[in-house]
């Protein structure tokens, strides 16, 4: 007995300490929970769920779209935008988001999970189960998962050191998979805003990653052009 | 009095105005690249009927006012752009009475305040946005807003220090104004300041700006007082 208890203690210790550095090597920070995100999400929770709802799904670029304004023919659109938000934080809120059953959702997210360097296979599993959430629970609703906008490497500031439109362009191809696999609508808005380089078009944003407000315009006409709305 | 000791008299006159006018300072800029890019957008979409126009500055343009009125049968616009004060404002009122607009909100005051623009300025300022929306769109409603006060123990930045005490007499010569033009005035401090005339705690993050759920509270009380 003595032996076998010393045996599990040790097996224990080993594990704590293997999953310890697994974590300290992988630096996954899923963090979300600050004081912006925290006045958004009380704001959602406090308005009316709505039916037919139209959801802009993201992060500071969804937040930025005066989306009603850009489709005022489409009743009920909502901003669900969050500046800041990671991939981490939206799975945390989806659960205002699927309560009214929404038609749609236009999802928009991982460029500030790739800003902290979170590895693509952790961004594109943490998508997985948004796909799955929304699945599960909201079957009838229309999910779009456009893919991630790029950037403008020489105009961004030095605080996004670790974006590169490499690691964006292969998170796109593997959102793009995923969505096959779970039969979800891909969106690759690359073509609306990059040039011939493959970076964000120095004239349609401010900082080289966000969007110019007119910008937006672009982004509208092309999801009409396409007939997701 | 000798000539000369009246032209003495008139040069020092010259000069005192000359030296107040210096103190002064009146800082009239707006077209910040931020602003313009705001107005691009805008001047970039179609004009349509009826619109219910929110003007202002980042105050106004981070309400989710669409969505809050998203029962009204009119359109909903958001015309608030960060960091915008009363210059600024009057520089875009093309844009938004082309539409002729149904009825206009306007807040603004808070970024003269940071400037320290003299309310006489801000007021005259005020007063060319009215007598240019009366003008150009007669039937469009004018409602004035009162500016928000701030809560300077939440504020970190040093333009911010010492303005919430200029707040309520901006107000209070609004109002007034708001009379002399018969507008409808809306005093909106209430609903979001405390017993000593600061922005509550509760309603902000930086002692500036509003929470998101605020504009709810600020929605339901233009809807009690019939304005919407």
């Amino acid at each position: 007995m003595k032996i076998l208890t010393k045996l599990i203690y040790t097996a224990c210790l080993i594990f704590t300490h293997l999953y310890a550095n697994a974590q300290q090597s992988i630096g996954v920070d899923s963090s979300y929970a600050n004081g912006h995100y925290l006045q958004r999400v009380d704001f959602f929770k406090k308005m009316p769920d709505q039916v037919h709802e139209v959801v802009f799904l993201g992060n500071s670029i969804t937040e930025g779209g005066k989306w009603q304004e850009l489709f005022p023919k489409v009743k009920h659109v909502i901003n669900r935008g969050v500046s800041g938000d990671v991939t981490y934080g939206i799975l945390a809120r989806m659960d205002e988001v699927l309560s009214s059953n929404p038609d749609k959702i236009f999802l928009l997210s991982g460029i500030n999970d790739v800003k902290r360097g979170t590895p693509n296979e952790v961004i594109v599993e943490n998508f997985v189960r948004l796909i799955k959430l929304v699945q599960s629970k909201s079957p009838k609703t229309q999910l779009y998962i456009q893919s991630v906008l790029p950037v403008n490497i020489a105009m961004l500031p030095a605080t996004y050191s670790k974006l590169s439109n490499e690691k964006i362009n292969d998170l796109n191809k593997s959102l793009k998979d995923i969505c096959n696999t779970y039969k979800v609508n891909y969106i690759n808005l690359k073509p609306v805003f990059a040039d011939q380089n493959g970076e964000m078009r120095k004239e349609l944003t401010i900082d080289g990653l966000h969007l110019r407000q007119a910008s937006y315009i672009l982004w509208a006409d092309h999801l009409k052009k396409i007939k997701a709305l | 009095m000798s000539t000369i000791k009246l032209f003495f008299i008139s040069t020092l006159c010259f000069c005192i105005t000359n030296v107040f006018a210096q103190t002064v300072k009146i800082d009239s800029n707006y077209a910040n690249s931020y602003y313009q890019q705001r107005v691009e957008y805008m001047r970039k979409m179609p004009h349509q009927k009826n619109e219910i126009v929110f003007l202002g500055n980042s105050i106004t343009e981070r309400g989710e006012w669409a969505e809050i009125l998203s029962d009204s049968p009119f359109p909903i616009l958001n015309r608030g752009v960060g960091g915008d004060n009363s210059f600024g404002i009057l520089a875009r009122m093309d844009e938004i009475l082309a539409a002729k607009p149904r009825a206009i909100f306007l807040m603004d005051g808070i970024n003269d305040q940071f400037r320290k623009l003299p309310h006489e300025t801000s007021i005259y300022n005020y007063k060319r946005i009215i007598q240019k929306i009366k003008k150009e769109s007669p039937k469009t409603k004018i409602y004035l807003e009162s500016a928000l006060p701030i809560n300077e123990e939440m504020t970190k930045e040093p333009y911010t220090k010492g303005r919430n005490v200029l707040v309520p007499e901006l107000n209070k010569r609004l109002k007034q104004l708001a009379e002399e033009e018969n507008i409808t005035f809306i005093d909106i401090c209430p609903l979001f300041q405390d017993e000593e005339g600061k922005l509550k705690k509760e309603f902000t993050m930086d002692g500036v700006h509003l929470k998101a759920s605020a504009y709810i509270d600020w929605v339901n009380f233009l809807k009690a007082q019939k304005y919407l």
